[in-house]
Order: C-alpha cells, then sequence, then structure tokens
C-alpha cells in the first residue's frame, strides 16, 4: 500500500515556483507538474475507475483541465492537494455517470436468482496478507456496487493511503464527515461482500 | 469501556488515526479478548481484499504520458481565465453593494407612502373615519380611567 501523503515530491524547484513560471508564460514548465503528480493522479484514477484505458484517458484530462484552470490555483493550498481535488472530481463525475447507466442488480451480478446456484466465493485463506481471489470479476463489480462517494472516500483511505487530513481537504470537508463518510462506506461494502462471501472465513 | 465501544474505534486504530491513551487501551484490549481481535482482523482483511495498492509507473511510461498531455495544452501563456477570475474577484463588492441600495430603497418607498388610514366602514371608531391611526383620541371614562370605547370581544 502505498504511504506517501500529499506533500510536494522533493526537489530544487517547488510547485508554486513552476506554477509562477507557467503562468507568466513558461508553459513547458508544466511538464514539471505532469511528471512529479502523475504517479499519484493515476493510482487514484486507476483504483476508481478500474479500466487501465479509462485512467489513462481520465488522467490526461484531468492535467489538461488543472493546466486550463492554473490561473485559479491559490498558493494558500498545496498543488498536490489541488490537483488531487480536480482528480476526485473528475473520478467522481465518471463514476456518477457509469452509476446511472447500471441497472443490474446484485443478483443479476451473480446470476443467482436465475440458475439457483449459491453465489460465488471470494474466500480468503487466512486473515492476513495471503488472500486469494477466487474471481477477481467480481471483487471489482463488488467495487463498482459502492456509492462514487462512499468508493472515492475508501479509495482515499486504502489504495491512497491519506490520513483524515489530507481526505477532509481532498474532499473539501471537515475530518469529522470524512470518519462518517468512511463508516457508512466500510458498513456498505461490508454488507456487499456478505452477498457473496462466507464471511465467517474471513 | 465495553466490547462495542473498542468496535467503534477498529477503524481508527487500523487507519493509524487513533492517539493515546486509547489506542493502548484497544491493543491491551484485543490481546486479550479473542472475539473483539477476530473481528478486526476480518474487517483489515476485508479491506486488503478489494483494496490494493497500484503500481507506480516505469520512467518511460510518465515520459510518454507527459509527452502526450503537453501535446494537448496550447503553448504560450495561460492568462485568459486569470485575467477573467481577477477581474470576477474584485467585483465582489456589487452583490453586497446591490443588496444594501435594494433595502435603501424599499425603506424610502415604505417612508413616503400614505399613513394607515382607518376604514370607511369601521363601526368600531365612529367618527374616526379619513383619520390615521395616530391622530384618532380614544376617550377616557374620568371615573376609572378606562376606554369609553366599547370592543367586542371576537
Amino acid at each position: 500500500m502505498q504511504t506517501a501523503g500529499l506533500e510536494p515530491q522533493g526537489g530544487c524547484i517547488t510547485d508554486s515556483e513552476i506554477v509562477d513560471r507557467v503562468r507568466s508564460g513558461d508553459s513547458q514548465a508544466y511538464a514539471q507538474l505532469v511528471k512529479s503528480h502523475y504517479p499519484r493522479v493515476r493510482g487514484l484514477c486507476l483504483s476508481l475507475l478500474a479500466n487501465p484505458s479509462e485512467s489513462e484517458d481520465a488522467a490526461q484530462e484531468i492535467f489538461i483541465k488543472a493546466y486550463r484552470f492554473l490561473p485559479q490555483f491559490k498558493n494558500d493550498s498545496s498543488f498536490s492537494t489541488w490537483i488531487y481535488r480536480i482528480a476526485s472530481n473528475h473520478c467522481l463525475d465518471v463514476l456518477r455517470k457509469e452509476a446511472r447507466h447500471k441497472t443490474e442488480s446484485l443478483d443479476a451480478l451473480t446470476g443467482a436468482s436465475e440458475s439457483g446456484d449459491a453465489p460465488p466465493r471470494l474466500t480468503v485463506s487466512e486473515p492476513d496478507s495471503s488472500v486469494a481471489f477466487e474471481n477477481k470479476d467480481i471483487v471489482r463489480r463488488v467495487l463498482e456496487r459502492l456509492s462514487p462517494e462512499h468508493r472515492m472516500v475508501l479509495v482515499l483511505k486504502e489504495t491512497q493511503g491519506l490520513s483524515y487530513v489530507e481526505i477532509a481537504r481532498t474532499l473539501e470537508c471537515s475530518v469529522d464527515a470524512v470518519k462518517g463518510r468512511l463508516k457508512r462506506a466500510r458498513v456498505e461494502l461490508d454488507g456487499i461482500a456478505r452477498h457473496f462471501m462466507e464471511l465467517s472465513d474471513v | 469501556m465495553k466490547h462495542d465501544d473498542f468496535r467503534e474505534l477498529f477503524d481508527e486504530l487500523r487507519d493509524s488515526e487513533l492517539g493515546e491513551p486509547l489506542k493502548g487501551e484497544l491493543l491491551a484490549h484485543l490481546a486479550s479478548c479473542a472475539d473483539c481481535r477476530q473481528d478486526y482482523e476480518r474487517r483489515a482483511a476485508l479491506a486488503k481484499m478489494f483494496f490494493r495498492p497500484v503500481a507506480v509507473p516505469a520512467p518511460a511510461q510518465i515520459e510518454a504520458f507527459t509527452r502526450a498531455v503537453m501535446e494537448k495544452i496550447p503553448s504560450g501563456r495561460v492568462p485568459a481565465a486569470r485575467a477573467r477570475s481577477e477581474a470576477l474577484r474584485n467585483l465582489w463588492w456589487v452583490v453586497p453593494s446591490l443588496g444594501f441600495a435594494l433595502a435603501a430603497l424599499i425603506l424610502a418607498l415604505r417612508r413616503g407612502a400614505p399613513a394607515l388610514m382607518v376604514p370607511m366602514d369601521s363601526q368600531l371608531l365612529i367618527g374616526a373615519q379619513n383619520k390615521t391611526v395616530a391622530e384618532i383620541v380614544i376617550p377616557l371614562d374620568p371615573a376609572n380611567g378606562q376606554n369609553l370605547v366599547a370592543v367586542e370581544e371576537q
């Protein structure tokens, strides 16, 4: 799991200085910002959007959007937090659009209602890192059943390793709101997962 | 604390957001309570199952991505949006000013409006027609100082 926060990566020139250069006409300086922040933006997109090519497209759109809105960036927050916020909003929009198109029910996902069979098992052989997936596709589809907001906050915490404060800055809400949203998201994930798994093994 | 109280803290412990002394108390409880420990491990396993780290892209991939982005952005300054946003920021005073002007206008209109008149068909205050409320003098009974005008109860 990535553990790094949102702090800018080390270097001689700060993000803020690069932003000033881009604003004053040196558009090529933006390449440095892209290089520095692409890994984390891509990580967020991949975690949320699952499809690699869709994630890559989303990451490009995010950086192009950030360039367009660069004049609105205020130096009172870090560029890292700011572009992460743009990325989160962009991914949320994509997830919401996808959610509107989804009509499958949980039973339809597993085919249980048609065949009468038990849902496929997603077993965890031991409660440590030795996770055994029987069906990665089902894992992905369980995540897709989460509401976009819950999926977002879980990815920011579990995959991106952000602290509550960093998540609050990214989602522009309070730390208490982050705690509450995370709690509800985990309850929702637990409920959906129980539908597919024998939790007594987990 | 009871078991449920400890379980409320599981997420914060796993998220490395739990401070002392609660963290110490919870860890001690987990060491001694098999049921809570099992629940804690189940939750941790669930998270590991569904959320896995994303591999860091190779330098060549970063370079290719950066080139692709830079090809799509216009060269030169990005002043248009800046000028527009700064112009909008400089007009922050417009909305409160309009509100203040509207409030002043309403007050001026009310001050100039005709005073409340007693209706012509009033049976209660005979003789008070066409007088303003302020002009009406209600006669008092010199004996007890009460109003001489009878008011019918609704």
